[in-house]
């Protein structure tokens, strides 16, 4: 009875069909992220950000120095600089980090946070769900750690990242609104820290 | 490779020498402060528009945000953001209200250390008792054609940790304040403008006081 449950079980499991299908790693490049920021853009953004309880607002300024360099500066309204972070390829710099979020695990969240937000990642061997009825795929990355994009067909814009990475780093990035390719609206959202940042386009240059 | 170090030596302290060529420092600081003294004792109120600029070193980028400033005596100032985001920042006596979108926040100034420092300065300026901030800050006092430019280095680790030096500009036709300058340890600053400055209006109670 245990014998024929088990085959049972086993040729339930195997003709369930796999919601996505894998395909070759630099077979189909289009759904490799996909900057929404170029060499020569710069973006301005109303900032809301919230670290354990502490509450930030100000302005956002993003800005690529070259294909591989991007320099993102946090500063308040009236403008006392909270934090000047530089991704450069895969390297995090952090010029920059006022007082009260200079604690390594904070500056280290923000910068991935913004990493992932801008894309900077190197993606590899992706898998993907057609989703059917929507225009919307999903990609899934198995590098870096588990990270699912979903893309809207019709231009192929990011408007969702979730990535894993531990057991307490869980981030999920929201992007809408948007404006000849730039997302006017963006919400990095933590699972299981208290960390977010909400991000409102106010210039692009 | 000795004489590229020399032109350089060179080159950097004529530039330098040629930017501090302007200012000069103020010999009689006393006839200043006395000057500043009787001009503010005489200033109700004041409305400017103001133009803040954020200089970015590194990336020789420029973010301007503009909006308009009010100050009644004795310490009530609003500070109100309005091109490319709309935020109120309203300081009576040591409490400071801000409005971002619909959320408004009110906090004791004293709880933050730059902004009791930044309320201080300002207030402190319109009232012409900024000269005697001793405690707080070093000062140095200089002149150029157009303007008394005090220069002001914090004591305090809390401020002198954001900003290393403040310099005020007081424009020599009416020594009122027209440019404050909020220089970082790194070279980035934010440059406040003062324009269109009118004197001893009336500006009611109502605009210190958030909705």
């Amino acid at each position: 009875m245990k014998l024929l449950l088990l085959i049972s079980l086993i040729f339930t499991i195997c003709s369930c069909k796999i919601p996505y299908k894998t395909i070759e790693s630099n077979s189909d490049t289009k759904f490799y992220p996909i900057y929404f920021i170029s060499e020569t853009t710069s973006l301005l953004y109303k900032a809301k950000v919230e670290t354990f309880g502490k509450y930030y607002s100000g302005l956002l300024f993003i800005k690529p120095s070259s294909s591989d360099t991007v320099r993102i500066i946090f500063m308040s309204e009236i403008g006392l600089k909270f934090f000047d972070f530089e991704i450069n390829g895969n390297d995090n710099k952090i010029n920059y980090c006022f007082e009260s979020m200079n604690k390594e695990y904070i500056a280290n969240t923000l910068v991935n946070d913004l990493r992932l937000m801008l894309l900077k990642i190197v993606a590899k061997k992706i898998k993907y769900y057609q989703t059917s009825n929507s225009d919307i795929t999903i990609v899934k990355y198995i590098k870096p750690k588990r990270t699912l994009c979903a893309f809207q067909k019709l231009d192929d814009v990011i408007v969702e990242l979730k990535h894993r990475n531990s057991i307490a780093k869980s981030v999920k990035i929201m992007y809408s609104d948007y404006d000849n390719k730039i997302p006017k609206k963006i919400k990095i959202l933590h699972k299981y820290i208290k960390l977010s940042i909400e991000l409102n386009l106010l210039e692009k240059k | 490779m000795r004489y590229v170090f020399f032109i350089l030596f060179t080159l950097n302290y004529l530039l330098i020498f040629s930017q501090n060529a302007e200012l000069k420092l103020v010999t009689d600081t006393i006839l200043f402060k006395n000057k500043l003294n009787e001009i503010t004792q005489k200033t109700q109120s004041i409305e400017s528009n103001f133009i803040q600029e954020k200089h970015l070193s590194m990336l020789s980028d420029v973010i301007t945000s503009e909006g308009i400033f009010k100050f009644k005596k004795e310490n009530k100032i609003r500070w109100e953001y309005q091109k490319p985001f709309t935020y109120l920042v309203i300081i009576n006596n040591d409490k400071i209200s801000i409005k971002d979108e619909n959320k408004t926040n009110t906090f004791d100034a004293k709880n933050n250390k730059v902004f009791e420092m930044m309320n201080n300065i300002i207030s402190n300026c319109l009232k012409g008792t900024i000269l005697n901030s001793h405690a707080d800050f070093n000062l140095k006092y200089f002149e150029s054609t157009e303007f008394y430019v005090v220069k002001m280095i914090p004591k305090k680790k809390e401020v002198s940790s954001v900003l290393s030096e403040i310099y005020l500009y007081f424009d020599k036709t009416d020594l009122t304040v027209s440019k404050i300058k909020m220089q970082e340890s790194s070279d980035d600053f934010t440059l406040i403008v003062f324009k269109n400055k009118k004197h001893n209006i009336n500006i009611g109670d109502e605009a210190f006081i958030i909705n």
